[in-house]
């Protein structure tokens, strides 16, 4: 069976596979040998194992049956607590299959809840804490409200190091039969910034433009991936034309399709790639910030976006000075 | 600076919204078949009747009280065939991008649409009637015209009366109570018949005639007709040119426009009044500040704060303004809202795949949209074998391959 996506194809199937992070591997596979698991949290960056450690987990814990007693929610996309506590009861309402007496409920992106929904799923970890596990995943156990992390196993998952990354990408390389270069190779694990499922991303992609993956390769992959049009509205902004650099933003919303969260978070990655005072840096973040908090407010987007331009307009022209 | 109390005093809920019990129970009822999950076999409803007797309160408070976005096109919008496919048609056939309210789509003052400016309008309203998953509510003042017999076939129609004399007056009584004003009874009666049941009307009277003082008089009363309101390019010029704070703001509150969209037109003409980049950044400083109180006074039901809207967006505007503003300045329509639907609409079908592929990656379809696609787009336009198995293991459809080439490559 062939799998579309290669971060799919070569995830670790089991705990023993996953050649990193160690000690949470040992841990898991005590729990795995007693059949018996506690609430967990994970936490840590985009693409360091927390899906895959939790889907080997529930492979080795019910064998073949794993489907039948494994639920995954989003809670990105399921916003509403009270879906999220339909789907669960449903899912609780039918006994575990085989012999391990409880069945688990992967929650992902559990940090996108507000503190009411997380103060309801705490109360929903209890009333099935019986027949159902909880496993958490977030970026920031931070944003966990305080009862949750207590009643949870904290894991934290570290970034991948920069060896382990190039080594599985090379492997994955020679199973698809893949040239890469050195260069190559450093491009991706330059531009994945410790994210493995970006640098696979990558390399699927890269391995399709041609028979070896240069960094030349490599960096049109990711410029796609990445709209140049975030710096060019900068650019633009920051040699004062307001006009053109709002007309800029508005062909980027629509061309990509972006929200304007996802905007304001492109141009804060694009910071610190400017060749301005690093002071300046620092003050430009500071307005990205408060923008952001300001959608998350409800505010209008693009006003607050005009707003953000023009700022920088002012901002780029005093540098010039 | 005082909310206009029409605003401040707005039904918040449907059992506040006075008179013409019969036509709100019918309106609440179709409503409840949307709620249920069952759309009604008429999918529009029109709200008729003369104005001010609570139609488009009636579709707030219902909102309000369910929890439901609203979509609205007034009579300031332009309405021909093209508009409202966009602004309607992407709204009717969607549903919320939260995927949690879900919308009405508000068509106010639905008689204004007319034959010869907004050609083929009518038309659309019908074809999206029978296309749309959302309600549709519309209002008027006169559905029985025969020129609307076509849409009437498609609508339950719920009559509004004029409100009686004693309903009216029942009303401007709480709101003296409220406002700590002693009104003598046959002031409020003589408000009352002056309105001809209009009572928006009323209640902008009386706030008129309470200006600055704590009693009302039969006596104080010289009812005339109100100042003319000012229409969307006196609004502009009288906040962009204005000579004090005080003559701004009140530009914002004598207008015709909406404030919404007033900061919408603010925005966009903010860089054609005001020539340097410290005056715009300015204007738009203050601009956003503006909107920040906007959402504040939305989200919590707190419509005093709309007062900062108001005085932020126009005085805090006309701030900016360091140098006279030479020779006659051409303000122009917001392109933002045409292109506004652009972008959601773009986003929705993106999202769309993003749930397709979210079925195989253990993202959310959001997350999927921006880290998946773009790889995968790479790798399914230079791999036609890689292509096919996207349609047929995955379903999707050479549409969605499209727009995934045309976004990303």
């Amino acid at each position: 069976m062939s799998e579309v996506m290669w971060t799919e194809k070569y995830r670790p199937k089991t705990l023993d596979e996953i050649v990193n992070q160690e000690e949470i591997v040992k841990r898991l596979k005590v729990f795995v040998k007693e059949r018996n698991v506690p609430h967990m949290l994970f936490a840590g960056p985009p693409g360091t194992g927390k899906t895959t450690a939790i889907l080997a987990f529930v492979r080795d814990l019910y064998g073949e049956n794993w489907r039948r007693n494994y639920l995954e929610l989003n809670a990105s996309d399921e916003r509403k607590i009270e879906v999220i506590r339909t789907t669960v009861k449903q899912f609780a309402s039918t006994l575990p299959f085989g012999d391990v007496p409880f069945k688990i409920i992967v929650l992902d992106e559990a940090d996108n809840l507000t503190s009411d929904a997380q103060q309801a799923l705490r109360r929903i970890m209890e009333q099935y804490a019986d027949t159902c596990r909880f496993c958490l995943t977030c970026n920031y156990s931070s944003k966990i409200i305080e009862p949750i992390q207590s009643r949870c196993a904290i894991f934290r998952f570290a970034p991948l190091k920069d060896e382990d990354m190039k080594k599985r990408i090379l492997w994955i390389a020679e199973q698809e039969g893949v040239e890469i270069t050195e260069d190559g190779l450093d491009a991706i694990i330059y531009a994945a910034e410790g994210d493995m499922r970006h640098a696979i991303n990558i390399l699927q992609a890269s391995s399709a433009l041609g028979e070896t993956i240069t960094s030349d390769v490599v960096f049109k992959v990711v410029g796609r991936a990445r709209p140049e049009e975030v710096r060019e509205m900068l650019q633009l902004a920051f040699s004062g034309r307001f006009m053109d650099a709002r007309e800029k933003l508005y062909e980027l919303l629509i061309k990509y399709g972006l929200s304007a969260t996802d905007v304001v978070k492109q141009i804060h990655r694009e910071i610190f790639k400017l060749p301005i005072d690093e002071r300046l840096k620092v003050e430009l973040i500071d307005h990205i910030g408060e923008v952001e908090y300001r959608l998350v407010e409800g505010a209008d987007s693009e006003i607050q976006l005009s707003a953000l331009l023009a700022k920088f307009t002012v901002i780029g022209v005093n540098q010039r000075k | 600076m005082v909310l206009p109390w029409t605003i401040k005093y707005r039904p918040k809920r449907i059992s506040e919204v006075i008179g013409n019990k019969k036509a709100i129970s019918q309106f609440v009822k179709w409503l409840e078949q949307w709620l249920g999950g069952k759309p009604p076999k008429k999918k529009a409803i029109v709200l008729d009747g003369p104005a001010g007797t609570g139609k488009t309160s009636l579709v707030y408070a219902a909102a309000n009280e369910y929890n439901l976005e609203v979509i609205e096109l007034n009579v300031s919008d332009k309405r021909d065939a093209e508009t409202l496919k966009q602004v309607v048609g992407s709204a009717a056939s969607l549903s919320t991008l939260t995927g949690a309210k879900m919308r009405i789509i508000l068509l106010d003052e639905i008689d204004g649409i007319s034959s010869r400016a907004d050609r083929g309008g009518l038309r659309e309203v019908i074809r999206i009637i029978d296309i749309t998953r959302n309600p549709i509510v519309m209002t008027s003042n006169n559905i029985w015209d025969p020129s609307f017999r076509s849409l009437r076939e498609k609508c339950e129609i719920a009559s509004f009366n004029r409100l009686t004399e004693n309903m009216i007056v029942t009303v401007l009584r709480r709101i003296c109570e409220k406002e700590g004003i002693k009104a003598e009874p046959e002031a409020l009666r003589k408000i009352a018949q002056n309105s001809g049941g209009d009572l928006r009307a009323a209640i902008n009277d009386l706030q008129a005639f309470c200006q600055g003082r704590k009693e009302l008089k039969l006596s104080d009363l010289h009812l005339s007709r109100r100042d003319r309101e000012l229409n969307i390019f006196e609004t502009l010029s009288r906040i962009f040119y204005a000579k004090s704070a005080e003559s701004a703001v009140s530009a914002v509150m004598s207008s015709e426009v909406d404030y919404e969209l007033l900061m919408r037109w603010l925005s966009e003409n903010i860089p054609r009044f005001f020539k340097t980049n410290e005056e715009i950044a300015y204007a738009f400083d203050k601009l956003s500040k503006a909107s920040i109180f906007l959402s504040r006074a939305k989200f919590g039901q707190y419509w005093r704060l709309l007062v900062y809207t108001f005085a932020l967006m126009s005085a805090g505007v006309a701030a900016a303004r360091k140098e006279p503003i030479k020779g006659f300045i051409k303000s122009s329509f917001p392109t933002w809202i045409r292109k506004q639907i652009a972008v959601q609409e773009k986003r929705q079908k993106l999202l769309e795949i993003g749930k397709i592929v979210k079925r195989y990656a253990h993202l959310s379809a959001r997350d999927s949209v921006s880290e998946i696609l773009p790889y995968l787009t790479i790798v399914a336009s230079n791999n036609k074998k890689f292509e096919e198995i996207l349609i047929k293991r995955w379903d999707l459809t050479p549409e969605m391959l499209a727009l995934l080439k045309e976004t990303f490559l």
